[in-house]
């Protein structure tokens, strides 16, 4: 039952609400808070009855007195007494709960020494390589449920064991196919397609869901797009989670209304819920929709002023008033909450840069390498600043590593090539131009840039060759800069009147005439047509009103206006955090 | 919302603390506490009130002991307590041992209260409140530490009180797993006691024992909790070292473990970084390399609101940053890339009219550049007046030396380039530059050995060698020295004294490791060396396997000793080969600086022709080398090739051009030249001469007579460098010396010494009996 398409909708509902219960009782809030609200999204009518009717083994009973002190303790984040009180239990919720609030008892603490720590402590993971240790005993005796196998995975993953804990989460994803936290802690581990494709994973309708998340991650959009799409048409109309993923694809394949669209109608769904709101917030900052974005800010403040996303918002908000400072601060406040939330170091990179502060960019951007190499937002924004700084050569590093990590992003690979057209390295910069537009061309510039360089080296053929491709690219999406296109026809005027193509000249001139930029040279270009046909094909008359008008181009002028870079500024380069 | 709090880059807005309490820092304190309380017991607490303290007295020596081994630890990184009793051991007196151990004993039993107490008995020992003077002044060393100390220990909260007291039980715990220190320290006491009771005490095996356990421990540890201070103090340190002498800094495995613990301590120290970029360069790691200094430079740019002044300091690393992403590029090999970054870096300065960066830039503009272009010459002179004008005198008496250097390539005199050269010398005087006089000297044997003086070429090495460059404690052992030492060796190995040469190249592989960046130097000297000598002894196993060691290190230098190692075996075409490919590649290069690789090329290419008895050819080529060695002024190769010359002569029986040629030539090659080509010299001087008195009766004897005494000489030489195929020959010239005088003795005598000579080192191919 691989395809949601051909599952039962009552088993689906009664699988996540056996789901909901079993994460509840080990207090995986996060993946219970998933499987109920997945499982509110089916609305198909079972018999609860049956199902509230909880079974337990007898272990359990035994330690039942232990196992509920400990939950509420737990619940009150009372963590090490939780675990104190469960600790020789043995039961399989009882002995997670024991393991897990020891694990997130070392997480607090250290989260909490860290503001005020002096030096470094000598033996920071010395707490998680007991856990590591007790686990791995549990696991070779093969005592360890699907849940025990995740806390092993993450516990593998926080001592960066990460080939170990694709297996341990593997395992653990097949005994629990609906505990959605193993999945996307094994996500968070996929590093490209052949090591997903070469996981054995359990034939279940969630896996899906999972695909769908990894190839959101690889940054493969329209793939995750269809599996979310067969999931609304069958049954999870209203679920949150699916929602909110198509709006982050739409938001990653760059197409923003379908993405604003979605996010409205999830924050219709459910108006208090703020996770992914920053994602929105983006989204509104890029389209500068001032209004939109100054209700949303109230209104996540309002809900809770110190979560991460709110702060972002907030900051967004600023950035977009133009009150880079205050938006800093912000910034600066999402870090204080979450020192693990990167895209903060980020954006107040991006904010300095509006600032013209660029060392302290610099500053910020590297710090969110410090934290995270692998942060090619950070490498690109360096690269950029270091080339407004002039420097060409030295920005080169930067966008390589950044085009390293992302080798099919076009926006990097455009970034390279501009740097080596001006150091003058045309070979290079056709490369380059030529690889961003066949790995899929996001700003639509590559061809044009491809296109003048051919022409730069004067390589006529080619160079028409993909005008007509952007051209026809352009026609096909349907946005374009008019300037741009303006030029493209007029060179292809002039080509085809070399080749003494005329009536190729004559359609690409009429089209020239269009735009107010070169519709004085395009006349003139006409003109010089109709002279020099008369003299090769006198006796050919032509009638001239015959194709004019034919064609109208369709204008969406979506791009923002150029930067003294000649390319989008790095504010508005936001991806999804 | 102040300013500051916009620019602070901590993910928890705090800046961090430049000093931190450190349990290795709290021993210092606790011995520097327990020495003063014990020295001066009229400040000694009721407590402590014993009559057993009475006797206490200090030496002046111990005093001086104790406090040299104070002022070591306070400037080392933090270590071990294992190792620091170790350190102590023998210097401090038992008492204070003693009481250290305890105090540490208690803060580790008690927890916090007395930690608390401590700090606050030792605000007595420096601060004014009593009406007595205090007892460490507030201005000394000890003073300034003391005063950090409790400043940075009354900024901790109470948390961090908890942690630190955390730190010291684990750092007493490491040095007493078992919690039980008295058995281990009685016996350490008594150890420390005969030690010092004795002169120096029994050598015992336990005794050995605990230093080297100490030894190891520093090897072993990663080391410390470094605070800033420390931080910053190691990497000057080690950085100086690296720089000057590169074998006394830690081995590069090592202090990269160093800098990761430094970088973990102090995020915010970009110095590591860029230790970290020198010591891969160390290892020729690019990768590495090339992140840390980019990361480096990211991190260095000085935080700023928009003020001018500080705008100014951003541009400045920045422009900074290009040059030295230049000069990586060029230590890799990678001309193109330095040659960008470094226009980049120029733009940057004119942009801002930054002349000395500029200064900089071009400095490095002539290296990269073509060498020998006129050019050139003139961007260096321009470069000198400028950075004579803005008093850079590095840059002037580097400029100077460049431009010695650059004229000596382009036909220029002698004279006139040593005359720069005095310039610069005069510069680096003025300025005390020893770097820059170290550079000088070696540019002056080189020069030297280009204009063909051996004897001034080793002397400047010997001076370079000789400059006093001990710079608190460390002799400067740069790539300078293993160059000089390396010459020095080619020039006795020329002697014929390999015994030395070997010794010399074997101290320059005791100062510069294999692992070390200027090793290549002594492996190229080493293979040439060995070259020469195989190729006399007729090893042609070793001679092959010298070119193909040679040949890592050196390529077309490998290239040519190859054509000539085919040459002696016979194999002439290959050599010819060889050669010609040789000849070929030069006339692409315009580069001056390998004109005296060229004249032996075009020198070894003649003597193939000699060989296979083409003798009108092989004039072309001695001529070519003539009047480029001419052109050049290099004296001894115009000597070497006009000898050739006149055995071509001889050869083609034109005997009395050729006793003239050799009569003009010959001094510089024997004052100068190798032993081998003294005597092949005085071999061909004496065949001339013998050939030149045939025609008159009355000389041809005394002619003969003054050419077996010659002989006598070039034999002597020959075995003096173990060249047996060549003394063979002299011995059977000799032997028809004597025949055709008639002394049938003297000329059985040599063909005998012939016959032997003969069965040992049998003539394999007919080339090499017309040899030169």
């Amino acid at each position: 039952m691989a395809d949601i398409t051909k599952c039962d909708l009552t088993k689906v509902k009664t699988d996540l609400i056996l789901a909901h219960r079993k994460c509840s009782e080990r207090r995986l809030l996060n993946s219970a808070k998933w499987a109920a609200e997945m499982s509110q999204a089916v609305t198909k009518e079972i018999n609860l009855n049956e199902l509230i009717q909880p079974q337990y083994r007898k272990d359990f009973c035994d330690e039942f007195d232990k196992y509920t002190v400990a939950t509420t303790y737990f619940d009150l984040k009372e963590y090490g007494r939780a675990a104190r009180e469960v600790e020789k239990c043995k039961s399989s919720q009882g002995y997670f709960l024991y393991m897990y609030s020891r694990y997130l008892a070392d997480e607090k603490k250290r989260l909490d020494n860290s503001s005020d720590s002096i030096g470094p402590v000598e033996q920071e993971d010395k707490n998680l390589k007991t856990l590591h240790i007790e686990l791995q005993k549990k696991h070779l005796a093969k005592e360890l449920d699907g849940f025990g196998l995740y806390l092993f995975g993450v516990v593998l993953r926080k001592l960066e064991l990460n080939k170990t804990a694709v297996e341990v989460l593997v395992e653990s994803v097949n005994q629990e196919p609906l505990h959605w936290g193993s999945w996307q802690e094994l996500a968070l581990l996929i590093t490209d397609r052949q090591m997903l494709n070469s996981l054995e994973l359990p034939d279940h309708w969630v896996k899906q869901l999972f695909l769908a998340n990894v190839y959101l991650e690889l940054q493969l959009n329209e793939e995750p797009l269809k599996i979310y799409q067969s999931f609304l048409d069958n049954g999870f109309m209203k679920s949150k989670y699916i929602i909110s993923q198509i709006a982050i694809s739409y938001h990653n394949m760059r197409e923003i209304e379908q993405a604003v669209k979605a996010f409205k109608q999830l924050h219709k769904l459910d108006p208090c819920r703020l996770e992914n709101m920053d994602i929105y917030s983006n989204l509104l900052y890029v389209k500068e929709m001032g209004g939109d974005l100054a209700d949303l800010a109230h209104h996540s403040c309002e809900i809770d002023k110190y979560r991460v996303e709110t702060c972002c918002v907030i900051g967004n908000y600023y950035s977009l008033r133009g009150q880079h400072e205050k938006a800093v601060l912000y910034f600066q406040r999402a870090l204080k909450l979450n020192p693990h939330y990167l895209s903060s170091w980020t954006l107040m990179g991006h904010e300095y840069m509006e600032m013209k502060n660029t060392s302290a960019a610099i500053q910020a951007y590297r710090q969110a390498i410090e934290v995270n190499k692998r942060d090619y937002r950070a490498w690109y924004g360096l690269g950029q600043t270091y080339e407004i700084l002039k420097m060409p050569t030295y920005s080169l590093y930067y966008y390589m590593r950044a085009q390293q990590l992302r080798p099919n992003d076009s926006r990097m690979v455009v970034a390279l090539g501009e740097c080596y057209e001006k150091l003058e390295r045309l070979v290079e910069a056709k490369k380059c131009f030529w690889k961003a537009h066949s790995v899929g061309d996001v700003e639509g510039m590559a061809l044009l840039k491809l296109a003048k360089l051919y022409d730069r080296l004067q390589d006529e053929d080619q160079a028409a060759s993909a005008y007509i491709e952007y051209i026809s690219k352009m026609e096909t999406q349907g946005f374009a800069k008019f300037e741009e296109q303006g030029q493209a026809y007029k060179y292809l005027a002039n080509y085809y009147r070399s080749r003494k193509q005329w009536d190729e000249a004559y359609a690409a001139a009429q089209k020239c005439v269009e735009f107010l930029e070169t519709r004085e040279e395009a006349k003139a270009i006409l003109k010089t047509i109709q002279t020099e046909r008369g003299i090769t094909e006198s006796n050919i008359h032509v009638d001239m009103d015959a194709s004019t008008g034919s064609i109208t181009m369709e204008r969406h002028p979506l791009v923002p206006s150029d930067t003294p870079l000649g390319r989008i500024t790095p504010t508005a380069l936001r991806f999804t955090p | 919302m102040s300013g500051t709090d916009l620019f602070t880059f901590n993910t928890f807005g705090k800046r961090p603390m430049k000093e931190q309490v450190t349990p290795h820092k709290l021993s210092v304190l606790i011995l520097v506490h327990k020495y003063q309380t014990l020295r001066l017991p009229t400040i000694l607490h009721e407590g402590l009130m014993d009559d057993s303290l009475e006797e206490i007295v200090f030496t002046e020596n111990e005093k001086r002991d104790f406090m040299t081994t104070i002022l070591d630890l306070l400037q080392s990184s933090d270590i071990e307590l294992k190792e620091l009793r170790a350190k102590l051991h023998g210097v401090v007196k038992p008492v204070v041992l003693d009481f250290f151990f305890d105090k540490l004993k208690e803060i580790h039993d008690d927890g916090l209260q007395p930690i608390m107490k401590f700090f606050h008995d030792i605000n007595d020992l420096v601060s004014h409140d009593s009406e007595s003077k205090p007892f460490i002044s507030k201005y000394s060393v000890l003073g300034f530490f003391f005063r950090r100390m409790i400043l940075a220990f009354n900024k901790l909260s109470f948390s961090q009180v908890t942690e630190l007291w955390a730190k010291i039980k684990h750092y007493y715990e490491l040095c007493f797993p078992n919690n039980e220190p008295e058995a281990d320290l009685a016996k350490s006491l008594t150890d420390s006691v005969m030690s010092l009771s004795g002169t120096g005490g029994p050598l015992t095996k336990s005794c050995l024992a605990q230093s080297f356990e100490g030894l190891q421990i520093s090897e072993n540890t990663v080391g410390g909790f470094y605070s800033q201070k420390q931080a910053e103090y190691f990497i000057a340190q080690q950085a100086s070292l690296l720089h000057h002498n590169e074998s006394k800094a830690l081995s590069p495995r090592k202090l990269q473990d160093k800098i990761t613990v430094i970088l973990k301590a102090n995020k915010d120290l970009a110095e590591a970084h860029f230790l970290s970029y020198l010591n891969s360069l160390r290892v020729k790691e690019y990768c590495t390399a090339i992140h840390n200094l980019y990361h480096y430079y990211d991190r260095n740019a000085k935080i700023s609101s928009t003020s001018t002044t500080a705008k100014d300091k951003e541009d400045l690393s920045i422009r900074y940053a290009a040059l030295n992403v230049a000069a990586l590029h060029f230590r890799f090999g990678h001309h193109g890339e330095a040659m960008a970054s470094l226009i980049e870096s120029i733009h940057k300065a004119q942009e801002v009219n930054d002349h000395v960066c500029l200064q900089h830039a071009l400095a490095w503009l002539q290296r990269f550049g073509q060498q020998g272009v006129a050019a050139m010459a003139h961007l260096i002179e321009k470069s000198i007046t400028r950075s004579e004008d803005l008093s850079l005198p590095y840059l002037t008496s580097l400029g100077v030396q460049v431009l010695a250097r650059h004229n000596a390539f382009v036909f220029e005199k002698p004279a006139s380039v040593f005359e720069y050269l005095e310039y610069s010398d005069i510069l680096n005087c003025q300025n005390f530059l020893t770097g820059m006089i170290q550079v000088s000297y070696t540019q002056k044997s080189a020069l030297w050995h280009l204009f063909g003086k051996s004897e001034l070429s080793s002397m400047s090495s010997l001076l370079v060698l000789n400059l006093d460059t001990i710079e608190s404690g460390v002799s400067d052992n740069t790539e300078l020295s293993c160059i000089a030492l390396c010459n020095l060796a080619e020039k006795h190995a020329e002697r014929g004294q390999y015994q030395i040469a070997t010794d010399l190249l074997n101290h320059a592989k005791l100062r510069f490791p294999v692992d070390c960046v200027d090793s290549h130097h002594w492996m190229k000297s080493e293979q040439q060396i060995n070259f020469d000598r195989m190729l006399n002894n007729r090893k042609w196993n070793l001679v092959e396997q010298a070119v193909i060691n040679l040949r890592v290190v050196a390529e077309d230098e490998s290239n040519l000793r190859n054509a000539i190692y085919l040459c002696e075996k016979g194999e002439a075409t290959q050599a010819f080969n060889q050669l010609q490919k040789l000849l070929e590649d030069m006339k692409d290069t315009t580069d001056g600086k390998e004109l005296d690789f060229q004249c032996r090329v075009l020198l070894a290419m003649s003597r193939l022709y000699i060989n296979t008895g083409n003798h009108t050819t092989a004039i072309i080529h001695v001529l070519d080398c003539i009047s480029k060695a001419r052109s050049h002024h290099m004296n001894y190769f115009i000597a070497i090739a006009s000898v050739q010359l006149a055995f071509i002569q001889y050869h083609m029986k034109l005997p009395e051009q050729a006793l003239g040629l050799l009569e003009r030539n010959m001094l510089p090659v024997l004052t100068n030249g190798s032993i081998y080509d003294q005597a092949r010299t005085l071999y061909c001087y004496a065949r001339v001469q013998v050939a030149c008195a045939r025609h008159s009766q009355q000389d041809k004897k005394s002619a003969l007579l003054s050419a077996v005494s010659v002989m006598n000489l070039v034999i002597e030489l020959f075995k003096k460098v173990e060249a047996h195929h060549r003394v063979k020959d002299g011995v059977y010239y000799q032997a028809r010396l004597y025949n055709d005088l008639g002394y049938t003795a003297e000329r059985n005598k040599c063909a005998h010494d012939f016959k032997q000579l003969d069965q040992q080192h049998p003539t394999l191919n007919q080339m090499s009996i017309n040899a030169f």
